[in-house]
């Protein structure tokens, strides 16, 4: 029976898990990695949840804490430190139309954006949390979150703009060895 | 609510639709439905969005990454075993949730005074009509700040157990246990964030206030060695520089 909920909760869970894991982590294998460790420790710890209807923010949490834990290990982590002071509007470039771009072009523009507006603006382009839900997932206030959309939407604009002019789109990187 | 606080607010509606009933976004909904100019903006806006998530949706998890996921954590499942000795059970569990509690405490992300700001910042947007300036036991400590001299951030001495024992607000910013008190100085209403220190890196110099500005909402936030402020007012970022000069 345990399985099953397992077997459950991963069906329901690991693609969207996994498309969030790839714009953190910007490769392939380190989102699997980073996928599968968020189930390794639901598997360890998952039965302290008492309400399985938070399973969901629960494990996008969980995701973005061992994404974090990892970038620290590796030293190579954005911190918060890093976030730009102020808050000026950034330039809303005339990027309307998403038609032009395939998946992969989308998601290495996403990749572009800084990683703390592009944790929230990830989750909300997967539609599976609400605002409030993602707040918790990411553990800020609603208004952050509010903020970090505005702003990582913003960034994602220019960094969508930036691959339509010269005519070309960068190519997506398949692997981590094939990253800079 | 101008134009922009709305787009500020339905930057976080989702286009398929199922945050339509939430109450948070009636008021924008509405403004939207009837300001031409908003409803062009979140029409495209939407549609924007409708299209990058129907993108992000055509990315699939590679091959086998589900087997793995539900062979790894198969293998990984605590095994069930009697414990024979109850206190020593007993003695483990304790010791387990004092580890919890250090352990959660330790897992903060970190955060700077910057974040104090911009979270400050936040909070009186989206907060401020329901804060309440007039707490009886906080009447000294409004009228202290309201006379201070300028600048405000020179011998400011702000107490966090007084300010907890007077039942101040009090909220949680990147974990961290922030007390908020209101005040009015000339007549324009100041909202002053005191966290204790270490809890918010410095991101200038002790005594040097960092500003932020969005809209008509102005911060600064500051260390002084004792604890760490944020200044928040929604007359815009004059109003809350003339705090900083000199009286």
């Amino acid at each position: 029976m345990q399985d099953e909920v397992f077997a459950q909760l991963v069906d329901s869970h690991y693609t969207g898990l996994y498309r969030y894991a790839l714009s953190l982590a910007k490769s392939a294998s380190d989102a699997s990695d980073l996928t599968q460790q968020t189930f390794f420790v639901w598997a360890k710890k998952g039965h302290t949840l008492r309400d399985l209807n938070k399973a969901k923010t629960w494990l996008f949490t969980t995701l973005y804490r061992e994404f974090l834990r990892n970038k620290r290990q590796g030293a190579r982590i954005t911190a918060i430190e890093d976030l730009p002071r102020g808050d000026q509007d950034f330039p809303s470039e005339a990027v309307d139309s998403i038609a032009p771009f395939d998946a992969q072009s989308v998601m290495a523009a996403l990749q572009e954006v800084e990683v703390i507006f592009r944790a929230p603006l990830t989750l909300f382009y997967l539609q599976e949390l609400s605002y409030r839900e993602i707040a918790s997932a990411l553990e800020i206030p609603i208004g952050t979150v509010m903020s970090r959309l505005s702003r990582g939407k913003a960034e994602l604009r220019s960094a969508l703009s930036r691959r339509t002019k010269g005519g070309k789109v960068i190519e997506f990187p398949k692997s981590k060895e094939q990253l800079p | 609510m101008t134009n922009q606080e709305a787009k500020f607010l339905l930057s976080a509606y989702r286009p398929d639709g199922r945050d339509a009933a939430d109450p948070f976004f009636s008021a924008a909904l509405d403004q939207a439905r009837s300001d031409p100019e908003l409803a062009a903006w979140f029409a495209r806006e939407q549609a924007f969005d409708a299209g990058l998530a129907g993108k992000l949706a055509g990315i699939a998890p590679p091959p086998g990454l589900r087997e793995s996921i539900v062979t790894g954590a198969r293998a990984s499942q605590p095994r069930r075993s009697r414990w024979p000795y109850p206190l020593l059970l007993a003695a483990a569990s304790i010791a387990l949730v004092l580890g919890l509690a250090v352990g959660v405490r330790s897992h903060r992300l970190p955060a700077t005074e910057s974040d104090l700001a911009s979270s400050a910042l936040n909070d009186l947007a989206v907060e401020g009509a329901e804060h309440d300036p007039n707490v009886p036991a906080l009447a000294a400590v409004e009228a202290e700040l309201s006379s201070h001299t300028l600048p405000i951030y020179r011998n400011l001495a702000m107490d966090r157990d007084r300010l907890r024992d007077d039942h101040c607000r009090e909220i949680s910013i990147a974990g961290r246990d922030v007390f908020e008190i209101c005040f009015k100085h000339d007549n324009i209403w100041y909202h002053l964030y005191v966290a204790r220190i270490g809890d918010f890196a410095p991101s200038a110099p002790v005594g040097t206030p960092t500003f932020l500005d969005r809209h008509a909402f102005a911060a600064a936030a500051w260390t002084d060695g004792r604890a760490t402020y944020a200044l928040v007012t929604d007359a815009g970022g004059a109003a809350l520089r003339r705090m900083f000069a000199p009286g």
